[in-house]
């Protein structure tokens, strides 16, 4: 009891000790450094804030505040007339604020951590392939510029030189798809503006609008340079175009808001709008002439056409012309012209060209269909009539007429009266 | 007779009390219950002038004299000096190093020495100027002092 009475005793005054110089300490701070020391501590936990990286951490952060808001509260009216027009407790709920919203960033980032992940490796990965396919395209649009000099260029060549424009520009629309694809994936507004011009650098390096521009020169100086290709390679470069005005209407002027500053924005889509509307003319110039040259060398005469619609009329009139006239004169002759035409629709156009013409939105499978039912319907018209048929139809009708008037006769004899003897 | 001289004297001696009248009863307005308290003491690094400001205050004043008196002539100026407005206006000055506060009544483009209260007998070590109205509280380490315009506060 007694070293109870002196341990409390010796405890009390060690308590009273620390106590009184707490209170010598607090009772002699300078005002001027409670200030210094209040604009320390907010401008670390401001520090703090801009790197922190976890929710974890605002969490503690937020702590650190409630506790430095405790720290300051006697000093808070002194404080509040050297912040002027500040306040400490405007300054708190600043730093509480801006606690928060950090947050809610971290929170969403974590959300779409994932995607940016994603993103930024394709986007590496296509740092790599882009500097390769840049590299070739150089090579090829040299081979090019010697083509256009030189006349003895030949399809083969040209093909082969295709095929390698092919593969580069569907690199770059699969590019431009797969960033764009990845940008809508992520909320763009969720990312800090840091991390935002961490990922436009990234891609800008690759002047994403630069190659989208160089898909569009190659193709034209490709359609200017060639007019020898078969109907399927232009129907293929139809497509190609077709798939670019697809994926340029939808992100070109978007691409140019993040990767073009404001003041040359319009007059950078301009001129690529420009180069586009001159590539579509040029391809869709070189891939009628080449349809309707494909159906003249085979001796079928559509009506002109110069569009996909007038395309499709000229072929359903050149069909229902052909079913009125087998109505009225199934022959030999017309079944010669059917086949000639079938054998054409289902040896070159379904198997060669309606891939193409299908990608490039020019025809529907629907549209096929319809063929393929008139094409059905001229087939059975276009049967020459048989005279055997005619024969037997007649002796049908004959027979029939015998036994009728047989079958009239036996009932007039059988409605006779019996003689009575 | 009344001369032309006598006439002259008399109309000035009527200038004159006209204008001691005017004088008399021109504007006067006094404002009372001023506070010229600062609310934190300033603390400021001499230029090699001897020149100190706060700039957020807007106040400035060279402190060379002060040290002369301080430290005698040819003295180096302290690295810091601080300096406090009482409730009443009066400037209280003083450095690291210095055993005396400086007070100093504010006048037209100067700060006139008002009283000089001795602290310590071996240099303040690191002081510092709080404001507790009706007092300026100097503290230096644990010790604490309570001054006036006139001296130590009983």
């Amino acid at each position: 009891m007694e070293k109870l009475t002196i341990k409390t005793v010796l405890a009390t005054l060690l308590v009273l000790a620390v106590g009184f110089s707490g209170q010598v300490q607090a009772q002699f701070q300078s005002d001027f450094q409670i200030k210094q020391n209040f604009d320390r501590d907010h401008a670390e936990i401001l520090d703090a804030l801009k790197t922190v990286q976890t929710n974890e951490e605002v969490n503690q952060l937020i702590e650190d505040l409630n506790e430095m808001e405790r720290r300051y509260r006697d000093d808070a009216s002194m404080l509040n007339r050297v912040l002027y027009p500040e306040t400490v407790q405007n300054r708190m709920t600043n730093l509480r604020e801006l606690a928060q919203a950090t947050g809610v960033h971290i929170s969403r980032i974590g959300e779409k951590g994932d995607t940016v992940v994603v993103l930024e490796e394709r986007i590496a990965e296509l740092t790599t392939d882009a500097t390769r396919y840049q590299a070739r395209a150089d090579s090829l649009n040299t081979e090019l510029e010697a083509m256009r000099r030189s006349r003895n260029a030949n399809a083969a060549q040209a093909r082969r030189l295709r095929q390698e424009l092919d593969k580069r520009d569907a690199f770059i629309i699969n590019m431009v798809d797969s960033i764009f694809v990845a940008y809508e994936n992520v909320d763009l507004q969720s990312l800090s503006p840091a991390e935002r011009r961490g990922l436009v650098l990234e891609i800008d390096a690759q002047n994403v609008l630069g190659h989208i521009e160089s898909v569009v020169d190659n193709n034209i100086s490709f359609l200017n340079t060639h007019t020898e290709l078969s109907t399927e390679d232009f129907l293929k470069l139809y497509a190609v175009q077709v798939e670019f005005d697809r994926m340029w209407e939808n992100m070109g002027h978007d691409l140019a808001e993040i990767y073009v500053s404001e003041t040359r924005r319009s007059e950078r889509l301009g001129a690529i709008v420009e180069k586009v509307d001159e590539w579509q003319m040029l391809i869709d110039d070189a891939a009628w002439t080449t349809l309707r040259d494909g159906f003249s060398q085979n001796n079928i005469e559509l009506a002109p056409f110069r569009n996909s619609l007038e395309f499709y009329t000229s072929l359903n009139t050149y069909l229902d012309e052909a079913i009125a006239r087998a109505e009225d004169n199934g022959s030999e002759e017309e079944l010669e012209t059917y086949q000639h035409f079938a054998d054409f629709w289902f040896s070159d156009v379904k198997p060669r060209w309606q891939p193409h013409l299908i990608n490039a939105n020019l025809m529907t499978y629907e549209n096929f269909n319809t063929i393929d039912e008139k094409l059905t319907e001229w087939k059975l018209q276009a049967q020459p009539t048989s005279y055997t048929l005619l024969i037997l139809l007649g002796l049908a009708i004959i027979l029939a007429l015998v036994f009728l008037a047989l079958w009239i006769l036996a009932r007039g004899q059988n409605s006779r009266p019996v003689e009575r003897r | 007779m009344v001369s032309m001289k006598h006439l002259r004297l008399l109309g000035n001696i009527s200038a004159a009390m006209l204008l001691v009248f005017a004088v008399a009863c021109g504007p006067s307005l006094t404002l009372t219950d001023v506070d010229y308290a600062q609310p934190m003491e300033s603390v400021a690094s001499p230029d090699q002038d001897g020149n100190v400001q706060d700039v957020r205050l807007g106040v400035s004043f060279n402190v060379t004299p002060l040290n002369v008196k301080e430290r005698g002539e040819g003295a180096s100026l302290p690295e810091e000096v601080r300096f406090i407005r009482s409730r009443d206006g009066y400037y209280f000055v003083t450095a690291p190093g210095y055993n005396n506060v400086y007070v100093f009544e504010a006048k037209e483009r100067v700060l006139d020495l008002h009283e000089i209260i001795r602290v310590s007998g071996a240099g303040l070590a690191n002081p510092a100027f709080n404001q507790r109205s009706p007092y300026i509280q100097l503290i230096d380490g644990d010790v604490e002092y309570r001054l006036t315009k006139d001296g130590l506060a009983n």
